[in-house]
């Protein structure tokens, strides 16, 4: 009798424990509980713990009338109107659904809290949380948070260990299905000594093999995936997931802080986060949670203080402008007369002429003048090859002159050996030695009428005349133009300087490397916008130190030092940018650092309005 | 001896071949009252055997004890044929065989006992154990069956006819025998 009473009991008991699951349900699907979103608490922390490291409770600033003025950490009394000492309260709750947040590096950091109240909570459940980020037009679907009751995950592992027993009770070894025993009895028999009948070690394993025991375990295995969905019906996830956190005990409302980089684009000002979920028990999902309002973030970047302006760049345009070009056309040996079947003749012609065509098309340029020059190799007499280089220049311009308008001269001059490009090229070649290098160049310093003679002697001739000496003979084409309708020879004109617009145009798509390889020559304010954007702060100091003061510079200044923990220059910098341009007074609640120094010292109080 | 001496150092320093012999004795025969028996086989090929063997039981148990005397006494012999589906002596067989048999026995279950000759053919199937590189255990069963010209007496001893004839039967043969294989 009494152990029928004790049956009872826990049969009870395991009712009452179902009832009290699916009546937390039932409530929760009426009074449609969600999960809530709510800024950072620790971040909020961390503000107010920097605003109370504050350094001095007092600082001296210099007032608009150059009168010394006292900056203390202090308010005003609203009774008796006179300041005193105050400290930073903490707030109990956050209720707002916006914040300032900073763009440093090119990358920001969104922080919020995620709340799960203890009615969402139960053993036996799972709260699968799927936080969405709105960044302009895109949506973002940000890595998962998983809150685990522990009767969940406990089914969740035991199903895992199912599992892993049923693979460890797979055979993947195949040569756990050979009957060793019987194979090495018949191998000594059949095989051992010369064998009399046919089977080989090959016929005998496979016939020693275990064909059913090994196409039962070749079923398991493939009925893996299968047994795995079986045994394991919520699968622990691991990946797109930031936190599967495991429930030990009913510890009233759970709050993760979520905390997400996300690199900046251009222009973006803002980005909404809302949170939506669902809640699974097994695998079977029992209730949809409704989507979160959205949390703001507004986003403040340095690269929004960038000066607009152009910059332009002086340029002196030259009436006349040169071109040069050569070709390598071959002549029969003592021969001027140009064939263009010889070697690549047809090729360099045409490509001369194409020159020629694209110089007379030009609407810029005008050509004057073509001074053509034709140069010999050394072989053979120094009066005979100055005399053919002369006539083959002279054979190039005839060529050529029916192409030209009759306003261009043609000059076709004779440069004789070509000794110069000879010597180049003996140092550039790789076939030839040190020592047969060494040994040309002394020859350089003999008279030119000498010089073949002496190389002649030379190991190395046979290889310079086979193979650079048809390199020597050339022809070049020296183009003089002149600008159309110019009739200075020099203007000196301003135009936009498109090395800078280009750095401007990264600094605003937040590219800072590039742009501050672009802007480093510049030193201006934007070269330490670039800087501090970069946190590379002393760099930036420098600049801005050079800077015409101005609003923006001293605003900008007041941020390195806040940076540099010099807060009584960051305050006056701060004061004298706010005096010049109130509006920065609002920027600086978007730039944490200068945030902090307004919260620090009550900067936007009315007791500074005199200052300001 | 020394010819004998002579042929086994001949033999030893013949090459070693594959095992293609055996000689054996069923365990079961000699259960049914001390039959002694032998049967010798060889390989033909990778799946097929020849086999001959004898049995021969020559004992009377309680001779001349009114109603306790026993008897099986016979001689058979046999050869036949098997079927290896994997390779001789590994594995499964099937066998047939022709059997003679000479026999004279009673008194085991009932007092009644027949003497005769029977001839006939066997068939059997079974599965060779491998215990070692020369020893297997070979296991089988059938039936054996044919003619029998046969003389039935009252009791083992006391010589009183009481059928003679011919007729055909059948036989269940089991076998559990040990087998040398060389």
């Amino acid at each position: 009798m009494k152990r029928l009473y004790t049956i009872g009991l826990i049969l009870l008991l395991l009712l009452c424990a179902a009832c009290g699951s699916s009546r937390k349900m039932r409530r929760i699907r009426q009074e449609e509980l969600s999960v809530s979103l709510g800024l950072s608490r620790g971040e909020m922390e961390d503000e107010r713990k920097s605003i109370r490291m504050g350094t001095r409770d007092t600082l001296m600033v210099r007032g608009d009338d150059g009168s010394d003025v006292i900056i203390m950490k202090a308010v005003r009394d609203e009774l008796t109107g006179e300041m005193v000492a105050a400290d930073v309260i903490d707030a109990a709750v956050i209720s707002a659904r916006f914040r300032n947040i900073a763009e440093r590096l090119g990358q920001i950091d969104i922080r919020f809290d995620i709340h799960v109240p203890a009615a969402l909570q139960d053993s036996k459940w799972q709260l699968r949380l799927y936080p969405l980020l709105y960044i302009q037009a895109d949506t973002l679907q940000l890595p998962s948070v998983i809150v685990t009751g522990a009767d969940y995950r406990r089914d969740q592992l035991e199903g895992y260990r199912k599992y892993e027993r049923y693979l460890a009770s797979i055979i993947r070894d195949s040569t756990r299905f050979v009957d060793w025993r019987n194979l090495n009895i018949w191998i000594e028999r059949n095989l051992a000594h010369k064998p009399v009948f046919g089977p080989d070690e090959q016929e005998a394993l496979l016939h020693y093999t275990r064909k059913m025991l090994k196409r039962y375990h070749q079923k398991k295995w493939e009925d893996r995936g299968r047994m795995f969905a079986l045994y394991v019906r919520s699968p622990i996830v691991t990946e797109g997931v930031r936190l599967d956190t495991v429930l030990r005990s009913d510890s009233g409302e759970v709050v993760y802080e979520y905390i997400q980089t996300i690199r900046t684009r251009p222009r973006l000002k803002k980005v909404q986060v809302v949170l939506s979920g669902d809640i699974y028990q097994e695998d079977k999902r029992l209730y949809t949670m409704p989507q979160t309002p959205p949390l703001a973030f507004y986003i403040s970047s340095l690269a929004d203080l960038a000066d607009p302006a152009e910059r332009y760049v002086k340029r002196i345009v030259e009436r006349r402008v040169t071109s040069h070009t050569a070709c390598e056309l071959a002549f029969r040996t003592g021969r001027w007369d140009i064939d263009l079947g010889l070697g690549d003749n047809g090729g360099q012609i045409g490509r001369i002429r194409e020159n020629i065509r694209q110089l007379e098309e030009n609407e810029l340029f005008l050509t004057d003048s073509i001074v053509i020059q034709a140069w010999a190799s050394p072989e053979g007499s120094m009066l005979a090859n100055d005399r053919l280089c002369g006539r083959r220049a002279a054979s190039v311009a005839d060529y050529f002159r029916g192409q030209l308008a009759d306003s261009v001269r043609l000059i076709s001059r004779s440069k004789g050996e070509n000794w110069p490009m000879l010597g180049a090229l003996v140092l550039a070649d790789t076939l030839l030695t040190p020592a047969q290098k060494a040994s040309y160049m002394a020859l350089s310093g003999l008279p030119q009428a000498r010089r073949e003679m002496a190389l002649k002697k030379e190991t190395s001739y046979a290889y310079i005349k086979r193979v650079l000496y048809p390199r020597l003979r050339l022809v070049t084409f020296d183009f003089y133009l002149s600008r159309r309708g110019m009739v200075k020879d020099t203007i000196h004109t301003t135009e936009p300087d498109t090395l800078y617009r280009r750095a401007l145009h990264c600094l605003r798509e937040r590219d800072y490397p590039t742009a501050l390889e672009l802007l480093r020559p510049y030193r201006d304010i934007n070269t330490a916008i670039t800087y501090m954007a970069m946190d590379r702060n002393a760099s930036a100091l420098e600049i801005l130190l050079e800077q015409p003061s101005g609003p923006q510079v001293n605003y900008l200044l007041s941020l390195v030092y806040a940076r540099r923990k010099e807060e009584q220059k960051a305050v006056q910098c701060f004061l004298d940018a706010c005096r010049q341009d109130r509006a920065l007074l609002f920027r600086g609640n978007l730039d944490p650092e200068i945030h902090v120094l307004i919260e620090r010292y009550g900067l936007n109080g009315d007791e500074y309005t005199n200052i300001l | 001896m020394k010819r004998f001496l002579l042929i086994l150092l001949l033999a030893s320093s013949l090459p070693a071949a594959a095992q293609r012999f055996s000689l054996g004795t069923n365990t079961v025969d000699w259960l049914c009252l001390g039959t002694l028996n032998a049967e010798a086989s060889v390989a033909t090929g990778k799946r097929l055997s020849l086999h001959a063997g004898a049995e021969l039981n020559p004992w009377t148990y309680h001779a001349g004890e009114p109603g306790r005397q026993m008897q099986m006494r016979h001689n058979s012999y046999w050869s036949g044929v098997r079927f290896w589906p994997w390779h001789v002596y590994s594995g499964w067989w099937a066998g047939a065989d022709l059997r003679y048999s000479v026999y004279n026995g009673g008194g085991l279950l009932q007092q009644e006992s027949e003497e005769g000759d029977a001839y006939g053919m066997g068939l059997y199937a079974g599965y060779a154990i491998m215990l070692s590189r020369l020893w297997n255990l070979d296991l089988g069963l059938g039936l054996w069956g044919g003619w029998k010209q046969y003389t039935r007496y009252a009791c083992p001893q006391c010589g009183v006819t009481t059928e003679t004839g011919e007729k055909a039967f059948w036989l269940p043969d089991a076998r559990i025998a040990i087998q040398y294989i060389f």
